[in-house]
């Protein structure tokens, strides 16, 4: 067989391999979530068995679907155009204006997502408590803020660092100042990067489970509280907890699926110059 | 009326300094063309008068006024760039207007003066366009006409034509020069290309490593250059420079003795040079002519044919290479032996450190402006 063809084929296979096992968990939890809770713990698992929606309704019945949804979404969006306000102005002060430091500072920025999370939990959960934050919808947004600013930056960076400088200067010839220049020049000129960062925010900010399961109860809780409310102290119900994730995943997934091209180009965007 | 005045003025990037002083007048109305090597500091200069890089000191005086610290819009300034550098997502009346825009003129104004723009550069019909859907020159004339728009005191170009092919950038050098007339208006031009330089300048400032080499008339330049850097970037092919020695030194000139025994008596002014002193000849290939003898012979190593003339690259006995203009219907072969008289009037010296020894006669056209060197021919 011709090497070349042999390389494709295994590549190929390793391709698919790596996508059944990410694919896997997810279609177990949705063939999962239409057992019944016997079923579903069942060993050996079955594979064809009569489909019920009995969990879904249990789900239903138990808590509110909408309230937790409402959640998510404000807290995502909220959280994903704060972090645009703040990155924007930043990469492009970074992008066009560099210092001797601006690639230490990018640097420093990112190793700070190198840290867990949990090291900063007390800190974080005293200044809430002080703050009165505590279960609301906007601190949750500052520290989903916080946790994404660093890539959203290196993403609006690595953009902006495409619009030819010149542009930028033509329009300082022209008479515009930083705020028009950002605004009427390089956000259009950037506009695919500027979505496809914001729809990795978004996304970030939706399957978050670590700060909201923490600094949330239920007023402020987000589908990721919704789904951990399953796993009640009296047991595993893994039926009802597949049910309420599906639900929990379903619309960032959907929203994921449509946006499928915006986000293949932002993450590959520098790394394939 | 627009006039501008560097002083003294310096560019430093941490410790390295790529403007080393430079002091010009630029007149109202003049054509000044700034050229030389890349990496000479020309575009870093037009830059500091843009206001898009900062003066690290001296002054920058417009119309008499320091506007070191004034932004770039605010100094009345437009700049064309060789990149062109056109919104791409706005249309050409869009980009046209877009300084008006940001300055809040009123729409109608703001067509009627994007109107009045594109007849003058003949972009009328290609108004709704984005500049993707433009060629070259086209986008050449948008980025113009962006400029034009604003009316500005001083117009700068960064090396504008560099981006086009060789017949389009004759005929927009053509247009450019046009401009010039049609709006009558100052210009500063950057450029590495000689031609550009000698064709529309009125000034021509020669710049290397950061420092003016020198700055005059076209003309100026050819016949009086200041130095042999100057002597050898004016001018194609380049100055052949010929090592020699002064055998004498009179009231009517110097005669100064070739590495091939030949002596030369060129005409200079009296006092700069002695018996003994190693001087650099310097004689243009258009001044030289092959004749059946001559002060220098050698054998002719290269014929490139041009059609109207013929260049010989000559190898002296010496070793020295010359380049000879000679005509276009010359029989002369590789290989064969020509002989070449010089006319003492149109050889240059140089004294040992590089500097010119003053001509004994200034050349007529040597300070006449572009435009009445024009009127006259």
């Amino acid at each position: 067989m011709n090497p070349g063809i042999r390389e494709r084929l295994v590549l190929t296979a390793v391709g698919w391999i790596a996508a059944g096992l990410i694919f896997f968990p997810v279609f177990w939890m949705v063939l999962t979530s239409f057992k019944t809770e016997v079923e579903a713990v069942q060993t050996p698992p079955s594979l064809f068995f009569t489909p019920t929606l009995e969990n879904y309704a249990a789900v239903r019945e138990r808590a509110d679907y909408v309230h937790f949804a409402t959640n998510s979404v404000v807290i995502s969006l909220g959280a994903t155009l704060l972090a645009l306000v703040v990155a924007v102005p930043a990469a492009y002060a970074m992008a066009f204006f560099p210092g001797k430091r601006t690639k230490d500072l990018l640097l420093w920025m990112l190793s700070t997502k190198m840290m867990p999370a949990v090291g900063v939990l007390i800190p974080v959960y005293l200044l809430f408590r002080d703050f009165g934050a505590i279960d609301s919808r906007w601190g949750l947004i500052v520290v989903y803020t916080l946790m994404n600013l660093p890539i959203v930056i290196w993403m609006l960076y690595t953009f902006f660092k495409e619009v030819p400088k010149d542009i930028l200067e033509a329009g300082r010839m022209d008479g515009a100042r930083p705020r028009q220049e950002v605004w009427l020049l390089l956000m259009p000129l950037s506009l695919p990067g500027i979505a496809s960062t914001a729809l990795l925010s978004i996304i970030l900010c939706w399957n978050e489970a670590f700060w909201s399961l923490n600094l949330t109860t239920s007023a402020a809780a987000p589908l990721t509280t919704f789904i951990a409310s399953f796993s009640a102290p009296e047991g595993l119900f893994w039926a009802k907890l597949s049910a309420a994730s599906t639900v929990a995943i379903a619309p960032i997934l959907v929203f994921g699926w449509m946006s499928q091209r915006q986000l293949v180009r932002g993450l590959t965007f520098g790394a394939v110059k | 009326m627009a006039t501008l005045q560097l002083k003294g003025v310096r560019k430093s990037y941490g410790a390295l300094e790529v403007i080393k002083g430079v002091d010009l007048s630029i007149d109202d109305r003049e054509f000044c063309v700034f050229v030389g090597p890349s990496g000479c500091g020309k575009s870093t200069l037009l830059r500091m008068i843009a206001g898009l890089e900062e003066i690290t000191s001296g002054d920058l005086v417009i119309d008499g006024q320091r506007v070191n610290d004034v932004p770039p819009a605010d100094r009345g300034l437009a700049m064309v760039f060789q990149s062109y550098a056109l919104y791409p997502h706005m249309s050409v009346a869009d980009n046209m207007a877009f300084s008006l825009r940001l300055a809040g003129v009123p729409k109608d104004e703001r067509r009627a003066k994007v109107v009045e723009a594109a007849r003058i550069l003949h972009l009328d019909k290609l108004l709704d366009r984005k500049p993707r859907e433009l060629s070259g020159g086209q986008r050449q004339r948008v980025a113009i006409g962006r400029a034009i728009v604003r009316k500005p005191r001083v117009f700068l170009f960064d090396e504008p034509l560099s981006n086009l092919d060789a017949a389009l950038r004759v005929q927009m050098r053509i247009e450019l020069a046009r401009l010039h007339e049609e709006l009558a208006a100052t210009m500063i031009y950057v450029t590495h290309d000689q031609v550009e330089a000698m064709t529309l300048a009125d000034k021509i400032v020669v710049l290397q490593g950061g420092i003016v080499e020198q700055a005059g008339s076209p003309l100026e330049l050819y016949h009086h250059p200041r130095n042999l850097f100057v002597a050898g970037f004016i001018g194609s092919p380049k100055m052949n420079f010929l090592p020699a020695v002064v055998a004498a030194a009179q009231a009517g000139g110097a005669s100064v003795r070739l590495a091939g025994g030949a002596t030369v008596e060129v005409p200079v002014a009296p006092g700069r040079v002695r018996p003994g002193d190693s001087v650099t000849l310097g004689v243009r290939p258009e001044h030289l002519r092959p004749a059946e003898s001559g002060e220098i012979a050698g054998e002719v190593m290269v014929v490139e044919r041009l059609g109207g003339e013929t260049y010989l690259y000559t190898r002296l006995a010496d070793g020295e290479m010359i380049v000879i203009q000679a005509d276009g219907e010359i029989p002369t072969r590789v290989h064969e032996r020509i002989a070449v008289r010089l006319d003492p009037a149109t050889c240059h010296l140089f004294d040992e450190a590089g500097l010119a020894v003053e001509r004994a006669r200034r050349h007529p056209l040597a300070d006449i402006r572009r435009a009445e060197t024009q009127r006259a021919g």
